[in-house]
């Protein structure tokens, strides 16, 4: 009984020291976060094929159209 | 944290073909599933695929059940991938018919319970592995030696995800204690812990930008968490979707996360407005993983219907 008593202490140790770790952490507010997340959308957004479509002709998935005629 | 002790046999039906044979207990996410030995052993390969021509370009077979992770690495020369042999291995890929790819495994990671996830840093020559023992560790290719392992998870690590930048040295991991964690590769300290999902986190993947990353889980959320703000940002969510998220990933911008379902479909996320974009059906089970290519013109999903399916 003690055995488990001293095992979950020092996992309580544990746990504390890497909470105090956590805590000293330097925060940025959301709001920055989150204009710094948009910011970069709106930087690459050009450069995303799936959002701004390349033309067909560069697009190695494009739908295969027949290069031959039949005669 | 679900540790393999001993293989029991145990006589009762197959879970795959309903067959009365002996069983060989496999433990997943701590549920147990039973297969006979034709069943799991049937789909030990790992193949490797031209995306444009659907051709294979290489198939490996592998000496054992299920193979739960795969990775290519950088160079594009070889295949990292492990399962429930609890080891990660590294195949060369060469072009030459003439030889075995098999013989030149090279078995690099050790864990006691199956390897969930592994990932190639930078270079060829480390690994990063996720196992079911609750630990991540980075590995030496050439020596196989362990560089340093991560402890913290109280469960399973389902995934992980290295930081994109090229002098990164973190990554994130999430588990089946609900919690996602940052990682310092150099110190094999968590940095940050984010405990918000209210269920397994099956897959996490880094925004672009490095400064967040997305997880979707099995509470049929996915979630993204800024890095900075130390905090949870933005929930993936509908009333109608109630199956658990798989498997995500970040268009090349960062505007769309795509987002595969138990459901057999794929969710369409507008990562800043929070709203859904659009539904993709096609599969006719499980979506189980999806990735975006490098380039973005396209994603592949693939899914418990034997398919993978390149959307673009």
């Amino acid at each position: 009984m003690s055995n488990n008593s001293t095992a979950s202490i020092s996992q309580a140790r544990k746990a504390v020291e890497q909470l105090k770790m956590e805590a000293c952490m330097d925060r940025v507010k959301v709001s920055q976060a989150a204009a710094d997340l948009l910011a970069y959308c709106e930087a690459h957004i050009r450069e995303d094929p799936l959002i701004v479509p390349v033309p067909a002709s560069e697009n190695p998935f494009r739908e295969k159209k027949f290069f031959c005629t039949i005669l | 944290m679900c540790d393999q002790t001993f293989l029991v046999n145990v006589f009762g039906s197959c879970d795959k073909c309903f067959k009365q044979r002996a069983l060989r207990p496999v433990f997943k996410k701590s549920q147990q599933l039973s297969y006979c030995s034709a069943c799991a052993e049937i789909d030990g390969k790992v193949i490797v695929w031209d995306s444009f021509t659907t051709n294979k370009e290489h198939a490996v077979t592998m000496p054992c059940t299920w193979v739960m992770a795969c990775a290519y690495a950088p160079s594009g020369c070889a295949i990292a991938c492990g399962g429930l042999d609890n080891k990660c291995s590294v195949y060369p890929l060469t072009f030459d018919k003439n030889e075995n790819m098999a013989a030149k495994k090279k078995s690099v990671a050790m864990h006691t319970n199956y390897l969930s996830a592994c990932s190639f840093t930078n270079s060829d020559m480390q690994i990063l592995t996720a196992s079911g023992d609750g630990t991540c560790a980075l590995w030496d290719v050439e020596s196989g030696q362990l560089l340093q392992s991560f402890h913290g998870h109280g469960a399973d690590v389902l995934c992980l995800d290295l930081a994109p930048s090229e002098t990164g040295n973190t990554f994130v991991s999430g588990g089946c204690d609900k919690k996602a964690m940052v990682w310092d590769m150099r110190s094999g300290q968590c940095v940050q812990a984010f405990e918000t999902h209210e269920s397994d986190i099956n897959s996490v993947r880094y925004y672009p930008s490095g400064d967040a990353f997305a997880s979707g889980s099995d509470d049929a959320t996915c979630r993204l968490y800024d890095l900075r703000a130390d905090r949870e940002v933005a929930i993936y969510s509908k009333e109608s979707i109630i199956f658990g998220a798989s498997s995500v990933d970040f268009s090349l911008s960062g505007r769309l996360l795509f987002a595969g379902y138990n459901d057999y479909t794929i969710n369409v996320w507008d990562v800043l407005k929070g709203s859904r974009v659009s539904i993709l059906f096609g599969h006719e089970n499980r979506v189980s993983t999806l990735r975006v290519s490098p380039d973005g013109t396209a994603f592949c999903s693939g899914s418990w219907d034997h398919t993978l399916r390149v959307w673009a």
